[in-house]
């Protein structure tokens, strides 16, 4: 059996969205909203429904937010009470091009952060042609 | 939009372009591998790369960056900066809940963004309700993007204004929908492509011209600082309090587009979606900032002094119109220009169509009304779907131009991403908090739109420079940790999920 047959097959036992018309599935009615919540399928627990049932913890996705928060709120101009237009960058304020300058840091952190948390080792896996 | 007309030559050449997109549609027909929905609305097993970059650039920054970003930064100066940083806080968002959707969609085989709330909540109302609240919300922005169609070609030839705009929009909603129809996303990302390229190197246009017209960023400078020194200032508390609205808002509403959402499905491996999405982060830089260094050149050049805050939305047409009249060279310039435009209005709507026809499909039609049907007819009735969704679109777009007070949409533009936002809770947090009970973000996204429903007519807390959307956002993150941690009806719900 190829890792994709297992994947189908996984995906037919969780009631997944193809053709087959799902059995736990109710169409939405409101008077009987109380008992809208479908049955749990089976092995369908919490864990099954996440991204990653064996999340890892690690300091780093708290460091980002932090890093994230930070710039942006140097991003806004809100600290230059009097003027900041002298000296002229580029032609621009000297405020313009401090909050351009911060959010070119900011796509700089965001594509670093992509390249350094982002999981790809199951790429071949998922791929296809 | 100002008059812009064009010469034959130069209509033939925006002729050639419109029907290489029906060549595109016919190519990516050819290319299908099976007549199902996942090939139809997410090209199969997904695309690469480049494909990726453009499609979302192209999707992303649609028309409005050209027209409303020039204008609002002519009104406002520099302080529309913070589209730059809205648009890079779209980009943030991603990385926190990307990764994990992408995971989950190749694994599920997800096809509407509902289809992850439904697998990860089982929670009908819930499904049903996010899924009406995107087509509300992205169906307007649809016909926004048909109206600015015909203007544009209204704008371009020199019939009566009400023909010429009738036929516009008729002209461009037809080749739109031949290539969705025809190649379904593999087409729409194809014609992406084309359509990202020459937006790309649109705004590259638009930058040489204008500071070679008009002047540089310097000179620009003295003349407002002199004249309009409003413009050229660091913002008042007012603009600084609406700035960091605006990131939080458009930062988790502009994530959360179905379109987008569905392009993250699209990608091929995380590999690719990873790349696309550091690459990314960069193209603000190259789109919003310059539309933004346009705007303040155009705010200080003296050809646009006649123009009034309430015109600005004519200010790119002007622009356009004054620098064609230079040379023959700038006239083929603003022609590739008003391409790049006609581009970005044609591929966030075809994006956006794509999107409400594969809603109203997979999540109406086919799990409320038919849930037995075959792959074949759910492919045959998401295509009738979107030719009934632009024939309405279009009437009304065109009855709304007809009227003697036409009325704004801008109203109804802006509560697309405060619409959007409450959707935040099921796809951000959903993704990573375990506890998050199945009622929790019906209930919250019920509350937080009801919020943000009154406080529209109120206006008082909007008009002190935070949008509606993040009150109702608070209001919708209270009810479902509320409701996560001491849930209604407890002893029924504990065996859903936690299991």
């Amino acid at each position: 059996m190829t890792p994709l047959a297992t994947t189908r097959q996984t995906r037919a036992v969780k009631g997944g969205h193809d053709a087959v018309p799902p059995p736990n599935r109710k169409p939405f009615s409101i008077p009987a909203q109380i008992g809208l919540q479908p049955e749990p399928a089976a092995g369908q627990s919490a864990a099954a429904r996440m991204p990653d049932p064996n999340p890892k913890t690690s300091p780093l996705p708290r460091l980002l937010a932090l890093g994230f928060a930070l710039l942006f709120i140097a991003a806004v101009p809100w600290y230059w009470a009097d003027g900041g237009e002298q000296p002229l960058v580029l032609g621009m304020p000297l405020w313009v091009a401090v909050s351009t300058g911060v959010s070119f840091l900011i796509s700089c952190l965001a594509a670093w952060a992509a390249f350094r948390t982002w999981p790809s080792d199951d790429d071949d896996a998922e791929g296809g042609s | 939009m100002s008059d812009i007309p064009l010469g034959p030559a130069e209509l033939g050449f925006i002729a050639v372009y419109l029907l290489s997109l029906i060549g595109i549609g016919y190519c990516g027909m050819r290319a299908r591998t099976e007549n199902s929905l996942k090939d139809f609305y997410l090209a199969g097993s997904g695309v690469g790369f480049l494909v990726l970059v453009l499609t979302l650039y192209a999707t992303q920054y649609s028309g409005n960056t050209l027209f409303a970003f020039t204008g609002k930064t002519y009104r406002i100066g520099y302080a529309w900066l913070m589209s730059v940083h809205f648009m890079t806080a779209i980009i943030v968002v991603y990385l926190v809940f990307a990764p994990g959707l992408h995971r989950l969609a190749k694994r599920e085989s997800f096809i509407t963004p509902a289809d992850f709330l439904e697998h990860r909540f089982s929670h009908r109302p819930y499904t049903v309700l996010a899924s009406i609240t995107m087509v509300v919300a992205i169906g307007n922005y649809l016909l926004a993007q048909l109206t600015a169609m015909g203007l544009l070609l209204q704008s371009m030839t020199t019939f009566e204004p009400q023909t010429a705009f009738v036929a516009g929009v008729i002209l461009l909603a037809v080749i739109m929908l031949v290539y969705e129809t025809l190649g379904g996303f593999r087409a729409v990302a194809w014609t992406d492509v084309i359509q990202g390229g020459i937006l790309m190197v649109g705004f590259a246009i638009l930058l040489f011209v204008v500071l070679d017209h008009f002047g540089g960023l310097a000179k620009s400078f003295e003349t407002l600082k002199e004249a309009k020194p409003e413009k050229v200032a660091a913002p008042d508390a007012l603009t600084i309090r609406r700035w960091f609205s605006y990131i939080v808002v458009v930062g988790i509403g502009g994530a959360l587009y179905p379109q987008a959402i569905q392009r993250i499905y699209a990608a091929r491996s995380q590999r690719v979606l990873r790349n696309g999405v550091a690459m990314m982060a960069f193209l603000p830089l190259t789109a919003s900032l310059i539309a933004v260094f346009v705007g303040v050149t155009a705010a200080a050049s003296p050809e646009l002094a006649t123009l009034t805050d309430a015109d600005s939305d004519r200010v790119f047409g002007e622009v356009c119109r004054i620098v064609m009249a230079e040379s023959p060279f700038h006239r083929w310039l603003i022609v590739v220009l008003l391409a790049a435009v006609l581009a970005a209005l044609m591929s966030t709507a075809d994006s956006v169509l794509l999107s409400v026809s594969s809603m109203l499909t997979k999540d109406i039609y086919h799990r409320q009304i038919n849930p037995a049907a075959s792959e074949a007819r759910l492919t045959l009735i998401g295509k009738s779907v979107s030719w009934v969704v632009v024939a309405i679109m279009a009437a009304i777009a065109i009855y709304l131009n007809s009227l003697e007070n036409k009325p704004t949409l801008v109203k109804l533009m802006d509560m697309k991403f405060d619409m959007l936002m409450q959707l935040g809770p099921g796809f951000i947090l959903g993704m990573h908090w375990r506890g998050m009970k199945p009622s929790a973000p019906f209930w919250g996204l019920v509350s937080g739109l009801a919020l943000v429903f009154a406080l529209y007519p109120v206006g008082t807390l909007t008009n002190w420079g935070i949008h509606a959307g993040v009150f109702g956002l608070a209001f919708n993150l209270l009810v479902v940790v509320a409701l996560s941690k001491w849930p209604l009806g407890q002893a029924r719900s504990k065996g859903v999920l936690e299991t």
